[in-house]
């Protein structure tokens, strides 16, 4: 960036020096452009120092607005690359605002098609067309990563207007993207944003797991009396009682899950052979589900997720099998 | 009287620019110190500032002159970016970035809005592998890292919020 920086102030100061000769070979008098004044001898040696400090891809766009410009003005000679650069120094500086050089900006003007805004300043037409060019050539010149030019604090500002799920797709471009988008407030602020006064359901499921298992763990939710889906509720003189594989397909909880739980053993009801089932209190199921998913909105959406991936799973088994009979009817 | 009073600008490589007061008071940080010590006829100089960028900027201040929402336009983040505006930020991304820059530093709000938008823009629709082309960035993560971002960020858009 500073680089850049200094390339611009450079070239400004260039431009204030150099005027007599872009003046003329901006006027279009191939006659005077090939002997060049002597004040060019020097411009030419700060261009090249110029030239060689810049980076890589600054050097390619130079060379094409030298290409550009050669291609636009035919009445000069091929070889006159100098001239054709100290011109393309002029269309960019700004002061110096001869009449002749108006006239040039102009000139170009007319070549590109011709800007949507009235000119105030020779020197806003001439980077308009500038602009035009680049776009008009779909090679956007002088690429660099915003990430590593501009300070972090924009940078977040950046990525502020793109949605979360595409922040954290960017993570993946390059290691300080990654820093880029893991060290953005936004998820920080994102969390403070609804846990802080405004607390409905909908800015719950905003909020992280973390931060929604401390929100109930200040306002605790209410259990469930009611069956959840197919759950299928036993009874133990008043108690609610569910059983273990019951509990872990209701609340999506594992056997591991259930290990600290206290359960009574009955015999298995389908079968008076099989495996004795084991009850365990429905109150405790819950509450251990509501602090393992952190809240209803957990255990809904991870009943939901296993929903959908069973559904999925389901699907392709049924496309295989279908595959696999018309295969075997076309035998 | 002093809506028309004139205010000198001096760009980083000494170039000179005359503005009046009104775009002047479009930059926040012009406007606070031109309210604190007055117009005292002299050159403000803004080192951070190059003369092509200023121009830009200027040119930026001149269309929204009389703009009654400057201000309070763009706070909306969805909101559409208007055509002039759009055309404004055609330019190629260093310029974009030494824009963003300068608004910062001059604290133009809208044209920061503005400006970070676009870039932001730049990202929205694309895949980090288009990412990396539109910015020239090279990817220098090992396959087995990029594996492992791509696959935490899968499971964090997977778990439940």
């Amino acid at each position: 960036m500073l680089r850049r920086c200094t390339r611009l102030s450079t070239r400004q100061t260039e431009v204030s020096e150099s005027t007599t000769p872009t003046v003329s070979s901006s006027a279009g008098q191939a006659g005077d452009s090939i002997n060049p004044p002597p004040v060019n001898d020097a411009d030419i040696t700060v261009q090249e120092e110029i030239t060689t400090t810049t980076k890589a891809p600054k050097r390619k766009r130079q060379t094409k607005k030298q290409a550009e410009i050669g291609t636009n003005t035919n009445t000069r000679p091929q070889d006159d690359n100098e001239n054709g650069e100290n011109e393309f120094t002029t269309g960019e500086g700004s002061s110096g605002t001869g009449a002749k050089k108006e006239a040039h900006s102009n000139k170009k003007n007319k070549k590109v098609a011709s800007p949507t805004v009235a000119p105030t300043l020779a020197t806003s037409t001439s980077t308009q067309s500038e602009k035009e060019e680049a776009s008009i050539g779909g090679d956007p010149i002088n690429k660099s990563d915003p990430c590593a030019v501009l300070p972090t604090e924009t940078w977040h500002r950046i990525l502020s207007y793109l949605p979360l799920s595409k922040i954290a797709q960017t993570s993946s471009v390059s290691k300080a993207w990654l820093d880029g988008s893991r060290t953005s407030p936004i998820w920080k602020t994102i969390c403070e944003m609804d846990s802080g006064t405004n607390e409905s359901e909908s800015n719950i499921w905003m909020l992280c797991f973390e931060c929604r298992r401390k929100h109930y763990d200040d306002t605790p939710e209410a259990l469930h009396a009611d069956a959840i889906g197919d759950e299928h509720i036993f009874h133990e003189d008043t108690t609610q009682m569910v059983a273990k594989t019951g509990a872990c397909k209701t609340y999506s909880l594992t056997e591991e899950d259930l290990k600290g739980l206290d359960y009574v053993i009955r015999p298995n009801p389908h079968h008076y052979s099989g495996l004795p089932m084991r009850l365990f209190e429905r109150d405790q199921v819950q509450q251990l589900a509501l602090r393992t998913h952190a809240g209803w909105v957990g255990i809904n959406a991870v009943r939901d997720g296993v929903a959908r991936s069973r559904l999925t799973h389901f699907n392709q088994r049924a496309k295989e099998v279908q595959a696999g009979s018309r295969a075997q009817s076309s035998q | 009287m002093s809506a028309h009073s004139q205010i000198l600008l001096t760009s980083s490589e000494g170039t000179e620019f005359i503005i009046d007061r009104d775009i002047a008071d479009k930059s926040m940080l012009l406007k606070c110190m031109l309210e604190d010590i007055g117009e005292i006829g002299q050159a403000v100089p803004l080192p951070n500032v190059s003369g092509p960028i200023l121009t830009k900027v200027i040119e930026y201040c001149t269309h929204h002159r009389d703009d009654p929402n400057f201000l309070s336009a763009n706070d909306d983040v969805a909101a559409e970016i208007d055509e002039w505006d759009l055309e404004y930020c055609k330019v190629d991304q260093g310029t974009l970035y030494e824009l963003i820059l300068a608004a910062n530093y001059l604290d133009i709000k809208p044209l920061m809005d503005l400006t970070c938008k676009t870039v932001a823009n730049m990202i929205k629709a694309k895949s980090p592998e288009e990412i990396r082309k539109t910015f020239n960035i090279t990817n220098d993560f090992t396959p087995e890292e990029e594996d492992q971002v791509r696959r935490e960020n899968g499971k964090g858009s997977r778990r439940l919020s």
